[in-house]
């Protein structure tokens, strides 16, 4: 029975409107995937980088799948919050990656995108801050209606992940 | 080359701007200012004429160039046709041309006359211009002219692309005749090189070549296409310097032009529509006049559509692009009719909720609303019988004419006989096209062409046969309906004879047509000729049908017989014994199929004609027209018989009104109306309503004087229908009502007719109208119907079928099938669509829905593979946190690997199991167990569903920044009067539950002292003994107690100190043993162990045997004897973090050997002691208590509880009030709290007052007489019983995530609950008893939150301990209780808001509002029903059961001794046993006093020395029972004579709640 072991972490963003960053992350896998162990899910520190422009959060990732097949292969969504002065806490960012497929290590960069919406959410996210966001996150890794949606560029997430595969060999997948 | 010369003219222009400037500075006299305006004006005036011409010449050069080419085939038509803005630069060209003659251009021949004459008027011009100037500085007048146009000189369109042309022309023509002139300007001589050297640069080819650039379009020849355009661009930017280089670019290669001579080779269609062309040269047909949906052509632009056509036509092979209706074959319109723009609904907020009104027609829907005002218009205008009672024969007849009339007119109307004919000749004419088509060879099916053709015309034969009978029917109809009201008219006219009177004033007028004989003959011979035709092709088509049948059966026969013969002659070959039998076996020849008879044709042709003649009419037949008319007389009444006479008599008195209903309540009624003498009715009623309802029915009832005629429902009017449009309605009734009008003429009505036997019935015909009335605006007053079904068109699903049944998809298919839709309407593509998927799936028949259906077979590993494999498994248990792989660190590699492996499932059952032999109550224990693990996992779920939230403590360990408040309090730290003696205890900091690296958990148990213990009777033998003894000092002292802690078996002790008030002050540890050493709050939560406090009295025994050696020996032996305990389980101590206080001893009520009263020892007591021996009620409290102080090290965290928000069913107003309450009481009273919501079995939150109610206890209980019923005495009993009901804490049940609150009922049939269940049902029996009772909810020793019952009585008010049957007075200075947070009964909640809350201080008077924050404050409280059972059913003890039990227990206590005396031999005193058997039911009724007692044992003890005390206990189970005995170290007895004595007693109470009382004593001899 094939595995598949995710390790590594999440480095950290860059290039968001503020620095001061937590990050919100899943996997999303197909119905092949069972999760053995670890967590799927979870969200990083705020971390309020001093000097630079990078926020480092090193939030540590480790997942153990069993696999029926290949189909459905985990794919990570993101949600980057910024965190202003006084504590409120606003979505900076969208984004999703597909694993990589290769055993080995990845360094892994995830650029994301940001609602944009009307003039008139602009122009209260500019006072009150904060600004549209999705109700449902499934959009974020889904490939369908996205049509609707105007989006901005934002940051860059980085990830540096290990993958580490086992038995694929003998169901004939070479990797 | 306009391009280029525009920009030596810039160059020229800007030069002499600049020298106007100049010259302006210079020359100021106004005189020549003048002439320069006036110069201006005559150019002006030039300019507009020559543009004039200009148009002029535009025309001419279109007709030019169009002829040009028209040779010249490389241009291609359309576009230079829709150059139109272009053309007129051509023109300038030209007159450029012509300007430049000198300069080696060669003018284009065609153009050189037009332009002629212009040039020759501009050369005049430019002359006057010239003379003019020299006179007066010509340079200016030519500058003012230039500057005005200056500015439009590279944004001009091409229209206006003349006029600066024609004046560069101009200039050109003045500098060449300046150049000799004395003053003039280098820049002209400047100009003018530059001029030529461009013009020499470029080719008179060239010009063909600009010249195409706007008309032509280009074949990339070479790099010249592009640089015309470039240069425009570049031009203007560039100055005189660098002029130089552009014009090389203009060295452009000779485009190679074919040279075209003969003129017939183009062809320029013109935009005239072309002829009409059909593909076989008839005449045109249209396909969506015979209902075939033909798409809607796309857009272009009739223009073109019709070149387009043009062209076609030239061409012989065009002709194929052209349909059957003369058109071109054009493919529908692609583009969508509706804009397919997404909508983008972003900015939708989505907390705006928007509802849709929603009128529906449902029965409480029928009210529209009073804002629209509805009018509703129904005019009921006549009413005509076509048969009434008072009817004559003739009557009948006349209107049974009537109808025959009327059915004839509406025949003749629509014509359909001749309508058929009609299409029976087009079918024909059809046919006849489609065998020209199919050619000589019609049945080469080779081609796919003639296959379709063949289809058609099959079904077209088939169409026409169709069409032919029904021709003949409809034909035959007209016939006979003729034939038939000519007979009726006859009947008439006998009838009106014999009759002798006339009642009818009907009459018939035949009108005859003569026709043309020959004409028709002919018609009438062509028409069976074809018919003819055609029916003998059907029969030879049929007969061919039928002899290829034939043919194959032949060839079967064929075979047969051959096979037939071929046996035959086998047989006869061989020997032939039985030759009839053999001929019999193989078998007589089948018959021999009979080929069918060819068809007769000679008899169709009679068949055909006679047919014809029946059917249609004969040639030559005159055409019979019917009228009917109303102008007979009828006859007075004077001349009628009496019987006539009679019947009009009735007519006249008859007379009828009508009723209108509307949705069935009557709404108006007509006034009475005679019945006129043609038998109608004129109502002439006109009614308008206001309508407030839906129309569900509009009804109009006709009554006669007496009795209702008929009930006719009127039609209720679509929302388009005013009273403009409205259209008389006339709606058939009849009534079956009997009417006879004996000696009359009159037939009657209802009963069979005299004529021929036909049963009339009076019907008639309604005529008005119903209708929306219009307002003045001109608006409908119809009330607005949202009906869906309207909006959409013909084809309709929902119109036909209705919305509901659109679910259905097999009513929907079979609608489909049915409509017949036309299947190129792409409206019905998604219907036809969907028919053809569900054929196609028919028989499949899926009625489920997979969204990756195809996943499966990606799969390499099945489900139940990876679900069975045993490492994933133990994976993910271990992932989940299942205690028992939770620790396991390691996980082997491989599934093979894994051995000691079971599920989880396994492990749980195993749990359950019950392990205890021989219990009656096992079934009920088992069900009790079963019932709390379902709560217990209902619970779980639960509580797993609600992550806890970690707060930032649970993971940031962060010391307080010191602020100014914490450093003020550590600077007045040092400023408190200090006490060394009395040192208070610091709160330590909490470890929470993550902090990792706890490896070793401690209990810490300080025991302090204790208070009032028993004292050593001064007859114990050993005592005595004691005090003899000169060598010790110890004389005086009556007790050595100690303290033994006993947790998780194994026990720590304090020393031993003196007296009965001893102070130890000694800590202990005992370590804490959790479950894979693993010390998570969820492990340590499910800890169940008991701490276990037992305080003995050592006692030095003295067995030195030779007195001799007392002075040198010491032979001492210890004993330790019980004398009371206590217990605290551990989840107490975990879920309090840390216990403090005093604890009541349990001390039994006798022990032997000892001495409760302290009285005798005044001097040893405190003050303190002395207070709590004395209490109001003068009683003197001989309870013993201890204080200890129990915490755990490290500290752990409490387990948070679980405030989760439970579904309730509770009013969410009262939700909100309990939230609030509480959170305004929480916050102000630091550690106090106070619930008012709770959760129950079910897991809704209950309020809280719902649970108190009065409640009948066992009716042994309850005392007969009802004085006593309030007295302390009965009610301890009462509190007994319920605290004799086994304690089960819910931290352990539900793993301390919440507290359920259990029903008395449930309680009691679970015979399992804490400290709240008890409370409750206690409380709520002394309800039952009339007393006032309220639950007080606090912090008690030992148990931290719990629950007592306060009871208000004449003595004052008492606290109750309901899990301990207890009771003290308020009054009393010490409480088990420590504090009050809030109490409750059955109508509110009180809140302590008082600065103190243990319960001695407290005043209970919960009306003081100063003291008591209320929960329903100010008014009435609500009264909330309760959730519990108002009367409680109690079971009847099995007392056999109950005896069994008994004797089980106490073998099992005796077995259990021995067991742990097991190096000692255990002698059993029967006689003792005996005698402690009779006492026990004297102590359960509490009837025995200590003296008693002691009088009853004393036989016994005469030669015995007796320890012993007798235990009560509620039973829950006996593995307690015997911990307990464990517990109070009776086996360990060393003394080697001793005897023990044992015996159990239980006294059962209602519902299996038992009193179990062990008496246990060891038996010394006396010496």
């Amino acid at each position: 029975m094939a595995e598949v072991h995710i390790i590594g972490n999440l480095d950290g963003g860059e290039g968001f409107s503020s620095p001061n960053l937590s990050c919100k992350w899943c996997f999303e896998t197909g119905g092949a995937w069972r999760l053995l162990e670890g967590v799927k899910d979870g969200q990083t520190q705020v971390d309020h980088p001093i000097d630079e422009g990078i926020a480092h959060w090193s939030h540590p990732i480790d997942l153990h799948y069993a696999i029926k097949g290949i189909q459905g292969w985990p794919k990570l969504s993101l949600q980057v919050y910024s965190e202003d002065m006084y504590g409120r806490t606003q979505l900076v960012g969208y984004g999703f990656v597909h694993l990589p497929t290769s055993p080995g290590f990845h360094k892994i960069e995830c650029p994301t995108w940001q609602l944009a919406g009307s003039a008139m959410d602009q122009v209260q996210s500019y006072f009150v801050g904060s600004g549209p966001q999705l109700i449902n996150d499934d959009v974020i890794a889904s490939g369908s209606d996205r049509y609707r949606l105007q989006t901005i560029a934002s940051g860059t997430v980085y990830l540096s992940l290990f993958l580490v595969t086992r038995n694929f060999n003998k169901f004939g997948i070479e990797s | 080359m306009i391009e280029v010369q525009r920009p030596e003219t810039q160059l020229s222009l800007k030069q002499q701007l600049a020298q106007r400037r100049r010259d302006l500075n210079v020359t100021t006299d106004t005189i020549a200012s003048e002439a320069a305006l006036r110069e201006k004006e005559i150019l002006e005036d030039s300019l507009s004429k020559s543009r004039s011409l200009e148009s002029s010449k535009l025309v001419s050069s279109m007709m030019q160039r169009r002829q040009v080419r028209k040779q010249n085939l490389d241009q291609s038509m359309g576009k230079s046709m829709r150059g139109d803005g272009e053309i007129p630069s051509i023109p300038t060209i030209n007159v450029d041309d012509q300007d430049l003659d000198k300069s080696q251009l060669k003018p284009l021949s065609s153009s050189v006359n037009l332009s002629t004459s212009i040039r020759d008027r501009l050369k005049d011009r430019a002359k006057i211009q010239q003379d003019s100037a020299m006179q007066k500085e010509p340079a200016r007048k030519l500058r003012g002219l230039r500057n005005r146009d200056l500015q439009t000189r590279f944004d001009i369109e091409s229209e206006d692309s003349a006029p600066p042309e024609e004046k560069h022309s101009r200039d050109d023509e003045i500098t060449e005749d300046h150049t000799d002139s004395t003053n003039q300007l280098s820049t002209s001589l400047r100009w003018k090189m530059l001029a030529k050297r461009g013009k020499i640069a470029e080719e008179p080819e060239e010009k063909i070549d600009e010249y195409s650039f706007f008309t032509k379009v280009y074949e990339p020849v070479g790099g010249h296409e592009k640089q015309p355009k470039k240069s425009a661009l570049i031009i203007p930017e560039v100055d005189d310097t660098n002029f130089a280089q552009y014009d090389s670019l203009y060295v452009v290669t000779k485009p190679e032009l074919p040279k075209h001579n003969a003129s017939p080779i183009l062809f320029a269609p013109t935009s005239a529509p072309a002829e009409t062309v059909t593909l076989h040269g008839g005449a045109p047909c249209f396909l969506d006049d015979e209902g075939i949906y033909v798409g809607e052509p796309p857009g272009v632009n009739s223009s073109n559509w019709n070149k387009m056509e043009q062209r076609l036509i030239q061409t012989e092979s065009g002709k194929k692009w052209f349909g059957i209706d003369g058109n071109m074959i054009v493919a529908p319109d692609p583009l969508k009719q509706i804009s397919s723009r997404p909508m983008i609904d972003f900015d939708v907020d989505p907390t705006i909720q928007r509802t849709a009104k929603c009128i529906s027609l449902s029965q409480t829907g029928k009210f529209i609303g009073e804002s629209s005002v509805n009018q509703l218009s129904v005019s009921i205008t006549q009413v005509q019988f076509s048969h009434h009672p008072l009817f004559s024969k003739e009557h009948v007849l006349v209107s049974q004419l009537r109808d025959l009339h009327m059915q004839y007119t509406s025949r003749q109307r629509h014509n359909l006989a001749s309508h058929l004919g009609d299409r029976l000749q087009s079918l024909r004419n059809a046919v006849q096209e489609l065998q020209y088509t199919l050619g000589a060879k019609p049945w080469d099916m080779s081609k796919p062409f003639n296959k379709d053709c063949v289809a058609n015309l099959e079904d077209y034969s088939e169409e026409i046969r169709n069409v032919r009978e029904m021709w003949d029917i409809e034909c035959m109809k007209d016939k006979t309906m003729i034939r038939t009201i000519l007979t009726v008219w006859k009947e008439i006219k006998t009838l009106r004879e014999t009759q002798g009177f006339i009642a009818t004033n009907a009459k018939i007028l035949v009108y005859k047509e003569q026709t043309n004989f020959a004409k028709e003959d002919k018609e009438w011979q062509k028409q069976i000729k074809s018919t003819f035709e055609e029916s003998k092709e059907e029969m030879m088509a049929e007969y061919d049908e039928k002899m290829k049948i034939h043919y194959n059966e032949m060839a079967e026969w064929k075979m047969q017989a051959r096979e037939i013969k071929k046996r035959m002659k086998a047989s006869k070959s061989k020997e032939v014994i039985t030759e009839e039998g053999e001929e019999a076996t193989t078998g007589v020849l089948p018959p021999k199929p009979v080929a069918p008879a060819k068809p007769q044709t000679s008899s169709l042709l009679n068949e055909i004609q006679s047919n014809a003649v029946k059917c249609r009419k004969v040639p030559g037949d005159p055409i019979l027209r019917i009228e009917l008319t109303h102008t007979v007389t009828i006859t007075p009444i004077e001349e009628c018989p009496p019987v006539e006479q009679k019947r009009r008599k009735d007519i006249l008195k008859s007379s009828c009104y009508g009723k209108l209903f509307y949705n069935n309540s009557e709404v108006t009624r007509s006034p009475n109306i005679n019945l006129t003498s043609d038998f109608t009715l004129n109502f002439g009623e006109s009614v308008c309503l206001q309508v407030v309802h839906w129309p569900e029915s509009i009804k109009f009832e006709l009554w006669s004087i007496s009795e209702k005629l008929s009930e006719i429902f009127l039609v209720i009017p679509p929302n388009d229908r005013h009273t403009g449009n409205a259209e008389l309605d006339s709606l058939e009734f009849s009534s079956s009502h009997k009417v006879t009008y004996p000696n009359s003429t009159a037939v009657g009505s209802g009963v069979p007719e005299s004529v021929d036997g036909k049963i009339l019935l009076t019907s008639g015909k309604l005529f008005g109208s119903t209708a929306w009335v219009k307002d003045a605006s001109g608006k409908i007053l119809a009330p607005v119907r949202h009906d869906i079904a309207a909006t959409f068109g013909r084809a309709d699903p929902i119109h036909a079928i209705g919305a509901r049944s659109l679910n259905d998809m097999e009513k929907v298919i079979q609608w489909i099938s049915e409509a017949k839709l036309d299947p190129n309407d792409p409206r019905n593509a998604p219907l036809l669509h969907l028919m053809n998927r569900t054929r196609k799936d028919a028989p499949g028949d899926t009625k489920y829905f997979r969204l990756d259906h195809l996943e499966k077979s990606t799969y390499f590993v099945s489900t139940e593979e990876l679900e069975n494999d045993r490492r994933f498994s133990l994976l993910s248990l271990r992932n989940q946190g299942v205690p028992e792989y939770k620790p396991m660190k390691m996980v082997p590699m491989y599934s093979s690997e894994v051995t000691h492996f079971e599920y989880a499932q396994t492990e749980k059952e195993e749990k359950v199991s019950l392990k205890e032999e021989g219990d009656v109550f096992e079934h009920h224990r088992a069900a009790v167990v079963r019932f709390m693990q379902e709560i217990q996992e209902k619970i779980a779920s639960r509580s797993r569903k609600v992550r806890p939230m970690l707060e930032l403590s649970d993971v940031v360990v962060e010391d307080q920044v010191p602020d100014i408040s914490t450093l003020g309090r550590s600077i007045a730290k040092l400023l408190e009067p200090r006490h060394p003696l009395r040192p208070q205890r610091k709160e330590r900091k909490k470890v929470t539950n993550q902090a990792v690296g706890i490896t070793k958990v401690d209990l810490l148990v300080n025991v302090s002292q204790a208070q009032c213990l028993p004292i050593r009777s001064r007859t114990t033998a050993s005592e005595q003994r004691m005090t003899l003894d000169p060598n010790t000092a110890r004389s005086t002292i009556q007790l050595r107690p100690f303290v033994e802690v006993t947790f998780q078996r194994q026990s720590s002790v304090t020393h031993v100190a003196d007296g009965p008030n001893p102070h130890w002050n000694q800590e202990l540890v005992l370590p804490l043993n959790v479950i894979n050493n693993e010390f998570s709050a969820s492990n340590l939560r499910e800890i169940t162990d008991i701490v276990y406090f037992n305080v003995f009295d050592e006692i030095i025994v003295d067995i030195l045997a030779d007195d001799r050696l007392r002075d040198t020996n010491i032979h001492q032996r210890l004993e330790r004897r019980w004398l009371g305990s206590f217990q605290i389980p551990f989840s107490t101590i975990y879920i309090n973090s840390r216990i403090e206080g005093k604890f009541k001893l349990n001390v039994p009520s006798t022990l032997m050997g000892y001495n409760k009263d302290h009285g005798l020892l005044p001097h040893l007591m405190t003050s303190d002691m002395l207070l709590s021996q004395t209490s109001l009620t003068g009683q003197t409290d001989k309870n013993s208590y201890l204080t200890i102080f129990i915490t755990v090290e490290p500290p752990l965290a409490p387990h948070p509880a679980l405030r989760e928000v439970f579904d309730t069913n509770e009013e969410p107003r009262l939700i909100r009030a309990a939230a609030a309450w509480e959170l305004l009481y929480n916050g102000e009273h630091g550690s106090r709290s106070v619930r008012s919501l709770v959760t129950d079995v079910n897991g809704k939150s209950v309020f809280i007052t719902r649970y108190i109610g009065p409640q009948n206890p066992p009716n042994e209980l309850v005392p007969e007489d009802r004085n006593m019923r309030k007295s302390l005495v009965e009610l301890q009993k009462i509190a007994k019983f319920v605290s004799l009901i086994p304690y089960y804490q819910d931290s352990i049940a539900f793993s301390g995530s919440c507290d359920i609150w259990a029903t008395s009922e449930l309680f009691l049939k679970m015979l399992a609950g804490d400290e709240e269940e008890h409370a409750i049902l206690l409380c709520n029996y002394f309800l039952y008893m009339g007393i006032d009772s309220y639950i007080i909810k606090g912090i008690g020793i030992p148990e931290g939150e719990t629950c007592y019952v306060l009871t208000k009585q004449m003595e004052g008010n008492v606290l109750w301990n309901p899990s301990t049957g207890d009771y003290h007075p308020q009054s009393r200075p010490y409480h088990s209780l420590v504090s009050v947070h809030f109490c409750f009964n059955n109508e509110n909640i009180w809140a302590n808001i008082q600065p103190y809350d243990d319960p001695g201080r407290l005043d209970f008077n919960f009306n003081n509002t100063k003291n008591w924050k209320t929960f329903f404050a100010g008014k009435e409280s609500p009264k909330l029903s309760t959730v519990q059972v108002s009367r409680l059913d109690y079971t009847e003890t099995n007392v056999p059961a109950i005896q069994t039990l008994e004797s089980n227990l106490e073998k099992m206590l005796m077995d259990k001794i021995m067991e742990w005396r097991e190096r000692h031999v255990t002698r059993w005193n029967r006689h003792c046993r005996v005698v402690m058997r009779q006492l026990l039911p004297q102590l359960e009724m509490g009837s025995l006093s200590e003296e008693d007692q002691v009088s009853a044992m004393s036989e016994i003890m005469s030669s015995h020395n007796v320890t012993g005390f007798p235990i009560n206990m509620r039973y829950s189970d006996a593995s307690t029972i015997i911990e307990t005995v464990y517990s109070t170290n009776v086996h360990v007895a060393e003394d080697p004579t001793v005897e023990f004595a044992l015996t159990v007693y239980i006294h059962p109470y209602a519902n299996n709640v038992l009193s179990v009382w062990i008496y246990v004593g060891t038996l010394t001899k006396k010496y």
